[in-house]
């Protein structure tokens, strides 16, 4: 029944495809048709894919290979699928924001003289999306990657006379290709030093190697451990790639909404999919975690002085993007899975109720300010934090899970600690009694969120990801980034405080212009885009 | 003094220091006396380095304080007259309609449209293709044409002798180009009558470079930073000080211009005084522009950026009402300047501003004589303004026939009054309530009910201002549980407290720079759902007006009255304003068993400019709590009393009730029910049937201009969070009529007109018609104008395509990334992708009053006045059952209604 759904999956994906051989001026007659034909498609997509990941979830230790049209089985080139846990949840979730965007499109852009052409490239980019989440050989990954990227270049450019858009397009267009050589270089060291493009066929060579003794880990097992990762790097907006990401607001709130969610993780699904060769360069995994974390602290505080809200929100995806490529560093990679999902869904909708703003914060901001800032000492400190602990030690002791046996599990839990002590410490700072028993629950309910969250993702995944073991030399990288989000804390604290130093600010206005990238950029590709 | 020392910027007491002050600071003093001294020596320009020096010290003294003051005098005056050309913008919470032309209604319609067009590109005619569309629809015939230049001539207008019917015909004849898209804002205009650039425009069109854009996203995000309200979490430390000042502190840090191509642009900031007046006069000096074109090139600076222009005169507003001064609008035009300056003199450009003088001076002074091509345009617009006007003539005049046969009118107690709002979108409504039964009479009156009151939500801190623009607050309207004692209050208090406390620690939670990654993974997967939720409609956010307030209790959440009368609001007043109220509306007898107040408000999902929907005589806010005020305070015993003391007789079993009509549903909301005596409920279910009826009888007259397939379309478009075009607003307004509602009852008006009652026969010294023409009329105009600039200049006064606006700072939108700050309205609210939905008329004012008396009320307003004399409304009285328009030359010309009514309408 499983080979059965797989391929009846093919059907929306073939047809989401097709879309780009229609010529725009078409699309844009069969408008009508088109709106209502694309999210329908997605709606089958959305449902196939949740049926597999149930199904999936039954039979979690075999993953599943299906091939066709091959023209080298032996070297695995040609058209091949290949569904475990981690393409079924990526697909769903995929298939569900593309339904959502697709959704929205229809009224949000009705009127528009290229609402067809829009919902040819959308379909075409979901389209591509779901290819590359599901393709069974390296060369299908490669080809769907390349598509992803082409459709959202059309989609960037939807309001062609946009300066700005243009600029904005081409600088991503740019920045897509150098992400390419670096894939096609791995590419051809793979089918050289392993003789086959086939997914599955390549894990089992890798978790062979890495099972074996180390001898037979070359250079070029590293190489293509660290050319995957630029690869990542350049795709996930990782510094300092990462410019282009805010600048592509130029484009309908729909395309920013399936970019930030379902295209800009791609990255991190590279390095989720093929953790079991790039298991096989810890270097490049440790040296990803160093730029995640920097990206994370790099981006987190730039946002926090973006005035307008879809800057602020394009900066948050740039760092909780670095979050992810941070866990998969660290070789969490069932925890970087939930982030993704969790943060595609958020952004998603962050995006498309953007224009809510107004009237929500107007309401918040007229009232309720009694408690801002006052008596927020450092017995509530404490108290915060160690409710933060406790709850996440007892929620750890329920669900049965030793956090210290998880790779890079020690960080990923005190970073929620800080998090949770953040929005504790403003509770507890009222003292009441109401506000204290909400911020308890709230802290063991999150916990349990995260946790069980955390158990689902990796019962699905845990045989597709492996076991990443941190070399001793790696404590001074944790060390290090424990360090970077104590003061990340220490910097939030100090914003909701109202607490300024003077040399803040000049730091916020080296930090409000993104520390000058974009203006390089800027520079740069200006004048590309004019060519 | 270099101002790097940023523990003085933190200081909050820095916005007294000199720095900031409206007078010059010692070294900007010196350092303007350099300037004219350099200005004054460097006009012979074969002057050797070595004898100009030897000139500057010969000729120091030369340079005396009253040349300083003199200069000052004048910076001053031609800042001050280049703000009032500029009208402010208000922020999205209560965005209220503007005219962003009120600065030039000194000047002939034709002549500012030349004027402006001389130092920018805006625009104040549709292209001739709009034109040729409304040909080929049959709303414009070759007659209108014809009577346009006729009117014109009648108008005095300069050439209008010279038009010829067959050019214009011959020019609509011409072959249509394609039809304007969502993204025509884009396209170049061509613009031959310019003859004042800005430097960096210049530079862009000599080079095709685009340093325009640079510069204007350099300022939107100094002052997005600057103005911010609460998006960045790390607001800016120097938002304190002035515009100019902060700015001017920033850049001596910020690398981006450097970065971008302005070497030493830090350096070049530190050169500049601490003054914007003064930092204008030393620019102004370094380019060499002569003193005569200061005000035009200052304009011509404004108009490269008019959001951020509006929104500092905004800045200027607010301060003036609260005492304060603000000097953000120069401070806009200096940092403007600086960055041309700069760019000028990075790229070595230099002006020849003696020339660009004598040519842009003799286009200025030919600004009153036409071009032809303008007048044949300026013709179009006329002749489609006739058009209108001939349709609306004799529909009333049909109207009138059918009235005299049904006069008689009996005079029995009807079921009930409802004063509705001027609002464009109240005549459909009215039109189809009283259709329903002949028990029912509806009045037009301004939306806010002539209470002016500050609305304090309950537990708010602030309230909101819901009046019309043009007046200010009298007193405080507080929000109560209606009958709660006081225990219930306060527990509902406390309650609402502790939410927004939640909501705000969620909202850091969730976006602050240490959690925002915890929240993603523990609360993220719950937006999977929430997406899928709203995708299909299930789902809408909790509304914030009913936070901590039980179900049960919703009802009762109303405006108190009994907190007035300590706000100086003695009885005594309230019934004088009681009277003044009932007299504006023209109740004063035949009161029905229940008088209705019913304002208005949108019910719209995810829309930042949700304001602009709602009603604009309450201050872009719900009319709610006006008419549940109204009625209450009509209720009062002693206000009653008071009234018939005045010669207002109120019975006793007539009863007022406040209402809503929703304009997107259509739907009819009556409030405060429990206070109606026993007497009245089964009227008030009765009305209340009927009023549904008229919501079925309009819901099905929108679908023609809105479409969809069915009414639960309409209401679709209420909840939907992604729908662009959730109703048309005040689309389609082109007249303003005030006359007895008999005139107008038997026509279809198509939501077009503002409404307002009037009867000249209860206004014996004509004071009703003059605050009409004064306050509500103006208002109009403001809407009208509001909706013509957005329509003909969308890119200057139009916020563009609504699929790429970016909320900034919680006060505005931006197109995209950065650019202007957009002021108006977005694309999707006045043409639905196949024709425009509005269409860009000047105001067709229609009164019903003696000339005579019309000619008073203009003899004492001179605003006034202009506004007709120059052609930014247009006129028309009603007397004794004839039209008369009034020509710009200020007599009266009757026009033969009914001579050619072309079907549709």
């Amino acid at each position: 029944m499983i080979e059965l759904s797989a391929l009846l999956l093919a059907i929306p994906i073939v047809c989401l495809l097709l879309l780009a051989g229609l010529p725009s001026q078409v699309a844009d007659r069969w408008v009508g048709k088109l709106r209502q034909g694309v999210p329908l498609i997605l709606v089958v997509q959305v449902l196939l894919a949740i049926w597999l990941t149930l199904l999936m979830a039954r039979r979690r230790d075999s993953p599943l290979s299906i091939s066709c049209f091959e023209w080298s089985e032996e070297m695995g080139i040609g058209f091949g699928i290949y569904l475990d846990g981690v393409s079924t949840l990526m697909l769903s979730m995929v298939s569900l924001v593309g339904l959502a965007v697709s959704r929205f499109s229809i009224r949000y852009l009705d009127g528009e003289a290229m609402q067809g052409r829009y919902f040819r490239w959308i379909g075409f980019t979901v389209g591509s999306v779901s290819l590359l989440v599901i393709a069974g050989n390296l060369l299908l990954f490669f080809a769907a990657w390349v598509m992803t990227s082409f459709g959202l270049h059309q989609l960037l450019l939807h309001y062609r006379h946009r300066e700005a858009a243009a600029r904005a397009a081409w600088t991503k267009f740019t920045i897509s290709r150098i992400g390419d050589a670096f894939l096609i270089g791995a590419l051809v060291l793979v089918f050289q030093t392993f003789g086959t493009c086939d997914l599955a066929a390549l894990f089992a060579q890798a978790i062979e190697i890495s099972g074996d003794s180390e001898s037979q880990v070359g250079w070029s097992h590293t190489a293509i451990g660290w050319l995957l990762v630029l690869g990542a790097v350049t795709k996930s907006a990782q510094f300092p790639f990462h410019t282009w990401l805010p600048d592509t607001m130029e484009t309908p709130t729909p395309v920013s909404a399936l970019m930030h969610a379902g295209i800009v993780n791609a990255g991190g699904y590279l390095i989720i999919r093929m953790s079991p060769l790039i298991a096989l360069s810890p270097g490049a995994l440790f040296t990803l975690a160093g730029i995640g974390a920097f990206t994370a602290c790099f981006a987190a505080v730039v946002m926090t002085t973006q005035p307008s809200i879809k800057r602020a929100l394009a900066y948050s995806t740039i760092a909780q993007m670095g979050f992810m490529m941070l866990q998969c560093g660290l070789g969490a990679f069932s925890a970087a899975m939930l982030h993704i999902l969790g943060h595609s869904f958020y952004k998603a909708y962050a995006f498309l109720s953007s224009g809510s703003l107004v009237g929500q914060d107007a309401a918040i901001t007229t009232s309720g300010e009694r408690a801002n800032g006052q008596g927020r000492s450092f017995a509530s400190l404490f108290g915060a934090a160690a409710l933060s602990l406790v709850a996440f030690l007892a929620v750890c002791f329920v669900l049965g899970i030793n956090i210290a046996d998880k790779s890079g599990g020690l960080v990923l839990a005190f970073v929620i600690c800080l998090a949770i002590t953040t929005w504790g410490w403003r509770l507890l700072s009222v003292r009441q009694r109401r506000t204290s028993m909400i911020a308890a629950a709230g802290a063991v309910l999150m916990c349990f969120a995260y946790l069980g969250a955390f158990l689902g993702v990796s019962f699905l995944m845990a045989s597709s990801v492996p076991v990443v073991a941190l070399p001793l030399s790696a404590t001074f990288l944790l060390a290090g980034i424990c360090l970077a989000f104590c003061m990340l804390f220490l910097f939030s604290a100090a914003l909701s405080l109202q607490k300024r130093w003077a040399w803040m600010a000049t730091l916020r206005i080296h930090a409000a212009n993104g520390f000058y990238f974009d203006a390089l950029y800027q520079r740069v590709f200006g004048s590309l885009a004019k060519s | 003094m270099p101002c790097t020392n940023a523990s003085l910027v933190l200081s909050p007491n820095l916005k007294n220091t000199a720095t900031d002050s409206p007078t010059f600071a010692t070294k900007d003093y010196t350092m303007i006396k350099n300037t004219i001294q350099e200005d004054l020596l460097t006009v012979p320009s074969e002057t050797t380095p070595l004898e100009s020096r030897d000139a500057i010290e010969t000729h120091a003294a030369t340079v005396t304080t009253k040349q300083i003051d003199d200069v000052r005098s004048l910076i001053c005056r031609t800042v001050e007259k280049v703000g009032m050309k500029i009208s402010p913008v208000w922020p999205l919470q209560d965005y209220v309609a503007v005219n962003p032309y009120a600065g030039f209604s000194a000047i002939e319609f034709l002549a500012a449209r030349k004027y402006l067009r001389t130092l920018s590109d805006l625009e104040l005619f549709m292209p001739v293709d709009y034109y040729r569309q409304q040909v080929s629809q049959g709303s414009l015939h070759r007659i209108d044409i014809a009577t346009a230049v006729d009117e014109l001539v009648d108008d005095g207008v300069a050439g209008a002798e010279r038009i010829d019917v067959n050019q214009i015909v011959a020019l609509l004849r011409e072959r249509s180009a394609p039809s304007p898209t969502s993204d025509a804002e884009f396209a170049k205009p061509t613009n031959p009558s310019r003859t004042l650039f800005t430097i960096a425009e210049t530079i862009d069109q000599q080079i095709g470079s685009s340093w325009c854009r640079v510069i204007s996203d350099e300022i939107s995000k100094q002052c997005a930073s600057h103005y911010d309200q609460g998006q960045a979490a790390w607001a800016s430390e120097s938002r304190e000080l002035s515009l100019f000042s902060a700015w001017r502190w920033e850049k001596l840090h910020d690398r981006t211009y450097e970065i971008l191509g302005v070497s030493g642009f830090r350096k070049f900031v530190a050169g500049l005084p601490h003054d914007a007046n003064a930092t204008l006069v030393v620019l102004l000096n370094r380019l060499g522009v002569p003193q005569e074109l200061w005000q035009d090139y200052l304009l011509c600076i404004a108009l490269t950026i008019p959001g951020w222009s509006a929104w500092t005169k905004y800045q200027h507003r607010q301060a003036e009402l609260e005492g304060r001064e603000s000097t953000d609008f120069g401070g806009l035009l200096a940092i403007r300047v600086a960055y041309e300056v700069a760019l000028s003199e990075q790229l070595e450009i230099r002006v020849d501003w003696e020339s660009v003088a004598v040519r842009h001076l003799a286009n200025r002074r030919s600004m009153t004589q036409p071009e032809d091509s303008d007048l044949r345009r300026y013709c179009l617009l006329k002749a489609s303004e006739i058009a209108y006007r001939n349709r609306l003539v004799a529909k009333l005049d049909g109207s009138r026939e059918a009235l005299s046969g049904a006069d008689a009118e009996s005079r029995s107690r009807s079921l009930a009054q409802l004063v509705f709002c001027i609002d464009v979108r109240s005549e459909r409504i009215r039109r189809h309530l009283e259709a329903t039964s002949h028990e029912i009479s509806t009045y037009g009156f301004a939306g806010f009910f002539g209470l002016p009151i500050e609305f304090v939500e309950l537990g708010a801190d602030q309230g909101k201002c819901n009046v019309p623009v043009l007046l200010t607050p009298q007193f405080k309207v507080f929000e109560e549980i209606d009958a709660a004692d006081a225990t219930t209050k306060q527990i509902t208090e406390d309650r609402r407290d502790t939410i927004r406390f939640l909501q705000t620690t969620w909202n850091e939670f969730r976006s602050s720079a240490v959690s925002m990654f915890t929240f993603v993974e523990t609360m993220g997967l719950l937006y999977g759902w929430k997406l899928l939720a709203r995708s299909i409609g299930w789902a809408r956010p909790a509304v914030e007006r009913f936070d901590g307030v039980p179900k049960s209790e919703r009802e009762k959440l109303t405006p108190s009255i009994t907190r007035i009368s300590a706000q100086q609001i003695t009885a005594r007043k309230q019934v004088e304003l009681a009277e003044s109220i009932l007299k504006g509306i023209g109740i004063v007898d035949h009161f029905a068993r229940l008088v209705v107040f019913c304002g208005h408000a949108s019910e719209v999902e995810n829309n930042p400019l949700k304001a602009g929907l709602d009603c604009g005589a309450c201050g872009g806010h719900s009319g709610e709590p006006n008419a549940r005020l109204a009625a209450k305070w009509l209720n009062q015993k002693h206000v009653r009393q008071g009234l018939s003391a005045r010669g207002i007789m109120i019975p006793e079993d007539t009863h007022f009730v406040g209402a809503l009509h929703n304009t997107t549903t259509d739907q009819i909301e009556f409030f405060d029910v429990h206070d109606l005596p026993d007497s009245h409920r089964g009227d008030l279910e009765e009305l209340k049937r009927l009023a549904s009826m008229a919501t079925q009888g309009t819901r099905t007259e929108r679908l023609r201009v809105l479409p969809g397939a069915n009414v639960q379309d309409l209401n679709r478009r209420s909840r939907d969070w992604s729908e662009t075009r959730p109703e048309w607003g005040l689309a389609g307004n082109a007249a303003f009529i005030a006359a007895p509602r008999e005139m107008t009852k038997q026509v279809s008006l198509a939501g077009r007109s503002f409404l307002h009652s009037y009867d000249y026969r209860q206004d014996p010294n004509f004071a009703v018609l003059e605050q009409i023409m004064t306050a509500p009329m103006v208002v109009a105009s403001w809407i009208n104008m509001q909706y013509f600039a957005s329509t003909v200049d969308p890119v200057h006064f139009g916020s563009g395509n609504k699929t790429v606006h970016n909320v900034v700072g919680r006060f505005g939108v931006l197109s995209g990334n950065g650019g202007d700050l957009k002021t108006g309205l977005p694309w999707q609210s006045i043409h639905d992708g196949n024709q425009y939905q509005h269409h860009p008329l000047r105001l067709l004012v229609a009164l019903a009053a003696p000339r005579s008396a019309i000619e008073v009320v203009l003899a004492k307003n001179d605003g006034i006045a202009e506004l007709v004399s120059n052609g930014w409304i247009q006129l028309l009285a009603i007397e004794d059952d004839q039209f008369y328009r009034y020509s710009e030359q200020n007599n009266w010309n009757q026009l033969t209604a009914g001579a050619d009514p072309p079907a549709g309408g």
